[in-house]
């Protein structure tokens, strides 16, 4: 057996339909696939290539995120340094959201292994096909929910503003009831820049073949029926006009319409 | 004439193996006939002024904006059957992506003739809608091949799929493999640790978009800043412009990178890593992309995690 080598891999969104060629080959054809996806993709994985394992099994109930993820980079170094063609595959895109791959790819390149990630669908990529966001039009302000509550992230209320894991605000242990104050205290932080009736957007992106996105649209002012979902993003549309800096476009040479 | 829903009523009267598949799975004969979710509604509601309706029209035609990736691998299953199953197929593609899709379909066409050099961006859209929708009125299924993702910095993608709902169309957009999820992949960074702030680079400038240090900046289309063909080192060539402004908010040191994305299965990323000194004077494609790093890492604020954990932590209601 050859030097041991890491692919990690998404798998996309919509389950199956969104792997790329070059992911699936990656998992074809591996010595040892380790995944962390959705049970159809983990099925779909299992058909293509039975040498494949479970990351689930390492992930404990209640457990600190950080236990988790130590032990799945240990486990996918552990095989890499046994000599194998390693793919990891995730749900989605693999960078994003994902706290064991980049630790994994820096270390198995730091023990001089061949690593690399490839690009997948993100969950930011269906809600910007679903719900028409250009992020090229007005830009894109992306961010947890509950960092965002507590960093104070700086947003700019004429620029899309997307929360990740909305529906678990607060809420560390994934799956206890919906975290009454982190509701609250996110209302308190959006409605003086969008005011109480101005319309945001609850998203999820759809799974399955078959199924539609959803959506639900609701003023402001009733976020806090937002329900304990972790698959929720709240989508906040921008308001108002930005005023152009004529100076600088100016300087740029563009022409704005008169005043 | 609504020609599909007319020879499907033909075969019913006429086919008594069509018949029977009709009587045993209604949805699945009429799928079978590739009949609309429309036309199959209206079969099944036996309402013949609904069907004499739909009958007197022709079927509607959709449109499909897909996203072919950045490199020919990134293609996914979902987008290969979008381009398969179209009746047409309009593509505004690199060469590379434009081969690997070409064997998917007979009838592809290229949408880059509409770029006539004296059309402005405004008439190269309206053109590109109207090549896209014409077909679609006609009821023809068709498919638009957008180059990464076609709902990202692509004006004529959203701007066809909102004109074919407008005009009573179904449409939908498939996402694709963006030029912001190679640069995740490559850099080896996760925007979830620290939020993402993502900007067109003459937007984000003349409307002095406002952003958090602490976070992560992208700047797209750096190339495309101000007048064109102005010297590197003229004051207000577009780069010192952009410079002079992140200047406000970081350190002159603060490493910034020129990223672009491999075009190709077998050429690595360009990774230029600068500082902000530095970037007056670079010279940047039109796909060259600006990561800025963030400036400090952004700490929990422990009266907020002390108020949401305080509430995580309280006996529950009685159900």
């Amino acid at each position: 057996m050859s030097g041991g080598s890491l692919d990690v891999v998404g798998t996309g969104i919509r389950a199956v339909a969104q792997v790329t060629a070059e992911a699936r080959r990656r998992i074809e054809a591996a010595d040892l696939v380790l995944y962390a996806t959705d049970t159809v993709t983990a099925r779909w994985i299992e058909r293509l290539n039975p040498r494949a394992e479970s990351l689930d099994r390492l992930y404990a109930p209640g457990e600190p995120r950080r236990v988790t993820y130590e032990r799945t980079v240990a486990r996918i170094l552990e095989a890499v340094r046994q000599g194998r063609r390693v793919c990891a595959a995730y749900y989605g895109h693999p960078g994003v959201f994902v706290y064991a791959t980049h630790a994994s790819l820096r270390l198995a390149r730091a023990e001089g292994y061949p690593a690399r990630m490839l690009p997948a669908v993100s969950a930011s990529d269906s809600l910007f096909a679903d719900l028409g966001v250009d992020p090229g039009h007005r830009g894109c302000q992306s961010h947890e929910a509950t960092d965002f509550l507590s960093h104070h992230t700086v947003f700019d209320p004429a620029v899309p503003l997307i929360l990740w894991q909305v529906g678990i605000i607060g809420d560390w242990g994934y799956g206890g009831r919906p975290n009454r104050t982190g509701r609250r205290m996110l209302l308190e932080k959006l409605l003086p820049a969008y005011g109480p009736e101005h319309e945001v957007v609850l998203y999820q992106a759809a799974q399955y073949a078959a199924c539609p996105f959803l959506v639900a649209r609701f003023p402001l002012r009733r976020l806090e029926a937002v329900p304990g979902d972790p698959y929720c993003t709240l989508c906040v549309p921008p308001t108002g006009a930005s005023r152009p800096d004529r100076g600088v476009a100016a300087r740029l040479g563009l022409t704005l319409p008169e005043e | 004439m609504n020609q599909r829903l007319a020879d499907f009523l033909i075969d019913l009267a006429e086919n008594a193996a069509v018949r029977a598949a009709f009587e045993r799975d209604p949805a699945g004969a009429m799928a079978q006939a590739g009949l609309s979710a429309a036309e199959q509604a209206a079969v099944r509601s036996r309402d013949q002024r609904q069907i004499r309706l739909l009958l007197s029209r022709a079927p509607a035609g959709h449109l499909t904006v897909v996203g072919a990736g950045i490199r020919p691998s990134h293609l996914t299953p979902e987008i290969r059957d979008a381009i398969t199953g179209a009746d047409r197929v309009f593509h505004q593609l690199p060469p590379e992506l434009a081969a690997g899709i070409q064997p998917l379909n007979p009838r592809i066409e290229s949408l880059l003739d509409l770029y006539a050099s004296d059309r402005s961006p405004g008439a190269v859209t309206a053109a590109i809608v109207e090549r896209l929708l014409a077909p679609a009125r006609a009821g023809d299924s068709v498919c638009a091949v957008f180059h990464g993702h076609p709902g990202v910095l692509c004006y004529s993608a959203g701007a066809a799929i909102r004109q074919a709902r407008q005009e009573g169309l179904e449409a939908a957009m498939l996402p694709g493999v963006s030029a912001e999820d190679c640069l995740y992949a490559d850099l080896g960074i996760d925007p979830a640790t620290h939020g993402a702030q993502s900007y067109e680079a003459t937007d984000f400038l003349v409307h002095r978009r406002r952003f958090d240090v602490r976070s992560l900046l992208l700047l797209w289309q750096v190339g495309g800043l101000g007048i064109s063909g102005r010297p590197l080192h003229h004051p207000d060539h577009g780069l010192a412009v952009l410079a002079e402004t992140l200047r406000v908010h970081y350190p002159p040191d603060h490493r910034i990178a020129a990223y672009e994305a491999a075009a190709d299965d077998v050429s690595p990323p360009s990774v230029r890593w600068l500082t902000l000194t530095e970037l007056p004077g670079q010279a940047v494609s039109p796909f060259t992309t600006l990561f800025v790093p963030p400036l400090e890492r952004p700490v929990a604020d422990p009266d907020v995690i002390a108020r949401l954990q305080a509430d995580a932590d309280a006996p529950r209601d009685p159900q």
